[in-house]
């Protein structure tokens, strides 16, 4: 398709603490990339080297071994003007406003923004009203958007999010969803990380899963869940017949409402259209599916 | 210089809003004016009391400024995690460590003003008038100051804030003592010891090269030569452990 | 590359202005003290640091002393020092021994090397190397045989005082044994202290009695004595006097004293 913007080879890192002559692996043997335009999705849980991974792409740490190549030649530090960075649970100077710190942060790409510019770029995170305010009085959610003001302050090419939804309210998280999606919608090519699987099934174009240092799987969402579909639950009101539903799966009544466990996937439409046929009313069809941990757990076991 | 400028300026704003700085000028404030306790048992010396006493205490905090803020400025900023939204934009190393140098150093020379405004008042206040002589302090307190706030970066660069601030402190004392310790190894012919003096004296920044407060204090000419002596030796020195610092640092890791 | 160039070159640069700029490094010429502040002041303000800055006064006694030595031979301000010092430290007792001597013989102030002396006694009524150093004084600047006396009696007293201090109260008293007691003297001071200038106010003052018996020789005899056994010898000299670090002797009619490697 299009650009690679980032490639990663064989990426190693690992941490030494010199007092106590422990080593622990932070990734271990990294390879993926990434092109013009994509999201990309970077799951895994706490401690799977995520973070690791995007600090290295943003030159805040040093790869032990391997290559990060940034717009086909770069290495990290050199491409810092065509990067904007969201860190984990950010933090900023609390002691400015709004306004002044995305000021601060413009001239250090060599910008003076006057109060218009910082004005637009604060209404497209949705802070316009409280730019006056101090970061100390701002909630959670807020830091969240001015971290993404300020990644964006200078018009970069790549955006890399390290858990850019973490720690907030379901509020917050749409917002911050459709500021990517904003984002993407623009071609900005995206990199973020999570522990959550539901929001990168909703962002994402392509996922990495990472376990211990090491990838698991990458590839499309799509392809990724497809094989993870664990069974369907199909709920039905007022069906005459509950015997004749269990050669599918497993049944479980409650009332009036009985839930199938359909295991095959293939014989949805095939079922459905039965239980139609014979009065049933359906209420709902959910493909449930692995779990994160039940993901992990698998992919540990392979 | 607009990235350096932003960082100095930021540096600046937040030390502004450390309690320490409040506490250390209100305490400035109130040994400045305590000066005048020392009058009746200094035996007619009440003049030249009061100005020791305050070129010296001027001279105490702004180390102590140093000391306490100067060597956290860099911590804070890996403390509280902003360092990461600095170091992933277009800033080299070189301009962050010179931004927050320069910030201090913005930050002294708003202390150094304000402690001698209040400074100049008491003596107006004690003696009847101000002893204007003793600007002379001002003009090589601001150099005095730009090698402490260098060595204050450059040990932050590598030591925590407790550590560097000891050792700060340390330097500065031996700084004011490697030219006195010189004299005494010639004085007494102490052959053994004149290796780690010299290195003590050539290495160490020479804090005497500073010292005027006794010139000042009894109206004795500068020479010429003192004054750009403090100048070119200050802002080689200090660009020297700059330079070091931002080298340390570019091989820092953001945890 | 380029920054390590930049660099070499600033380090040059600061090596070049402290080889030729340190002389410049401002500094106080001949008024070094009016700046010293009196004792009861600093008290005040060494807050529990007392003894160190003692320490460091007693450094910057020993660089005043030396330092007008070598040029004026006048030490004004030595007195100063040595109160606020005591003052700082009352058991500093090298202050007040060493002290006096200084201010004794080579400020000429023997008032202030007693009154220092009885500052010193009076805090500190249990060392013997006090009232041995004011005997001392009393009889060899003063001339006082009998003041001497009675101080190295007093010293013998004292706890670890030494058996001499006692043949010291009768010696002195005695006065056909001028020289010897002279002798004696300058060797206890020799030993009583590691200081470098007590030592050589020892051999010098030991090196003066040589001398002086030698020239009552040479007018007595009409020749100068060719060593000293020849002065013990012929009733000159009580004894030869020894000491560890170097030998005193006479070569080519000159009073020499020879030190060990």
């Amino acid at each position: 398709m299009g650009m690679i913007i980032v490639e990663i080879k064989s990426l190693v890192k690992i941490y030494k603490s010199p007092f106590l002559m422990k080593k622990s692996i932070g990734v271990n043997g990294l390879d993926f990339e990434i092109e013009k335009g994509e999201i990309f999705g970077l799951l895994g849980p706490n401690g799977a080297g995520k973070t690791t991974t995007l600090k290295i792409i943003g030159g805040l740490l040093k790869p032990t071994s391997g290559k990060v190549t940034l717009f086909g030649k770069y290495v990290p530090k050199e491409a810092r003007r065509r990067i904007g960075f969201l860190p984990e649970n950010p933090s900023f100077y609390r002691h400015l406003t709004g306004k002044e710190l995305l000021q601060f942060y413009a001239r250090l790409y060599g910008k003076n923004l006057n109060d218009n510019e910082i004005k637009e770029k604060l209404e497209v995170v949705g802070l316009k009203d409280s730019m006056g305010k101090r970061i100390s009085s701002y909630s959670k959610g807020m830091v969240q958007r001015i971290g993404f003001a300020q990644a964006l302050i200078g018009d970069p090419e790549l955006l890399i999010l390290d858990e850019p939804l973490s720690g907030l309210d379901p509020i917050g998280r749409r917002e911050i969803k459709d500021l990517i999606e904003g984002e993407k919608s623009k071609g900005k090519t995206i990199l973020f990380s999570s522990h959550i699987l539901s929001d990168v099934e909703a962002i994402c174009s392509k996922v990495g899963i990472i376990l211990n240092g090491k990838l698991k799987k990458v590839g499309s969402i799509r392809e990724i869940l497809k094989s993870d579909i664990r069974y369907i639950e199909i709920m039905i009101e007022r069906f005459p017949e509950s015997g004749y539903l269990e050669k599918y799966g497993e049944v479980r009544s409650e009332g009036k409402v009985i839930y199938l466990r359909l295991r095959e996937e293939t014989k949805r439409d095939k079922v459905i259209k039965e239980i139609i046929e014979r009065g049933g009313k359906i209420i709902s069809i959910v493909p449930v599916r692995l779990t994160l941990e039940e993901h992990f757990m698998k992919a540990i076991n392979e | 210089m607009n990235k350096v400028l932003a960082i100095a300026q930021n540096t600046f704003k937040e030390s502004l809003r450390d309690k320490i700085l409040l506490s250390l000028v209100i305490l400035g404030f109130i040994f400045l004016a305590s000066s005048k306790i020392f009058v009746p048992i200094s035996i007619g010396q009440g003049a030249k009391i009061i100005k020791d006493f305050g070129v010296s205490m001027v001279e105490i905090f702004e180390v102590l400024i140093v000391t306490f803020i100067g060597t956290r400025i860099l911590y804070q900023e890996i403390e509280r995690k902003t360092i990461y939204s600095i170091m992933t934009k277009p800033v080299t190393d070189l301009e962050f460590i010179s931004g927050k140098f320069f910030g201090l150093y913005y930050l002294i020379i708003v202390v150094q003003f304000i402690l001698f405004a209040i400074f100049f008042l008491f003596t107006r206040f004690y003696l009847g008038r101000v002893d204007w002589y003793l600007l002379n302090v001002l003009y090589f307190y601001l150099f005095e100051f730009l090698l402490l706030d260098a060595v204050a970066v450059f040990l932050s660069c590598f030591t925590s804030p407790f550590t560097s601030g000891i050792l700060t402190l340390l330097i500065f004392f031996i700084g004011h003592l490697t030219h006195y310790l010189k004299e005494l190894v010639v004085m007494m012919n102490l052959s053994n010891f004149s290796w780690l003096v010299n290195f003590l004296y050539f290495i160490l920044p020479n804090f005497s090269v500073f010292n005027v407060k006794p010139s000042v204090v009894y109206h004795l000419p500068i020479s010429i030569n003192s004054y750009l002596l403090a100048f070119s030796y200050s802002i080689l020195y200090s660009t020297i452990l700059i330079l070091i610092s931002s080298f340390l640092y570019s091989k820092k890791e953001y945890l | 590359m380029k920054r390590s160039a930049v660099l070499i070159t600033l380090i040059v640069l600061l090596v070049f202005v402290e080889i030729k700029g340190f002389k410049w490094i401002p500094g106080v010429k001949g008024e070094e003290l009016l700046f010293f502040p009196s004792g009861k002041f600093v008290q005040g303000i060494t807050s529990g640091f007392d003894n160190l800055f003692a320490d460091f006064i007693w450094i910057e006694t020993g660089v005043y002393y030396g330092k007008h030595r070598m040029s004026d031979r006048s030490y004004h301000y030595l007195y100063h020092i040595l109160e606020v010092l005591t003052d700082l430290d009352p058991q500093f007792i090298p202050a007040y021994t060493l002290g006096s001597m200084l201010l004794s013989d080579d400020a000429k102030r023997i008032d202030l090397g007693i009154k220092l002396l009885d500052k010193g006694l009076y805090k500190n009524p249990t060392y013997w190397e006090i009232p041995f150093t004011k005997g001392f004084i009393y009889y060899l600047y003063t001339k006082d045989y009998k003041e001497a006396s009675k101080w190295f009696l007093i010293s013998s007293y004292k706890e670890n005082s030494p058996e001499i201090a006692l043949k010291f109260a009768t010696w002195t008293l005695s006065l056909g044994k001028g020289v010897e007691v002279t002798l004696r003297l300058y060797l206890q001071l020799y030993n009583m202290s590691a200081s470098k200038i007590f030592r050589e106010k020892a051999i010098k003052g030991i090196m003066k009695v040589l001398r002086d018996q030698a020239m009552k020789f040479q007018r007595d005899k009409g020749y100068y004595p060719k060593s000293l056994s020849d002065m013990v010898e012929r009733g000159y000299l009580p004894f030869i006097p020894k000491i560890d670090a170097g030998q005193f002797k006479i070569e080519e009619g000159k009073i020499l004293y020879e030190q060990f490697d």
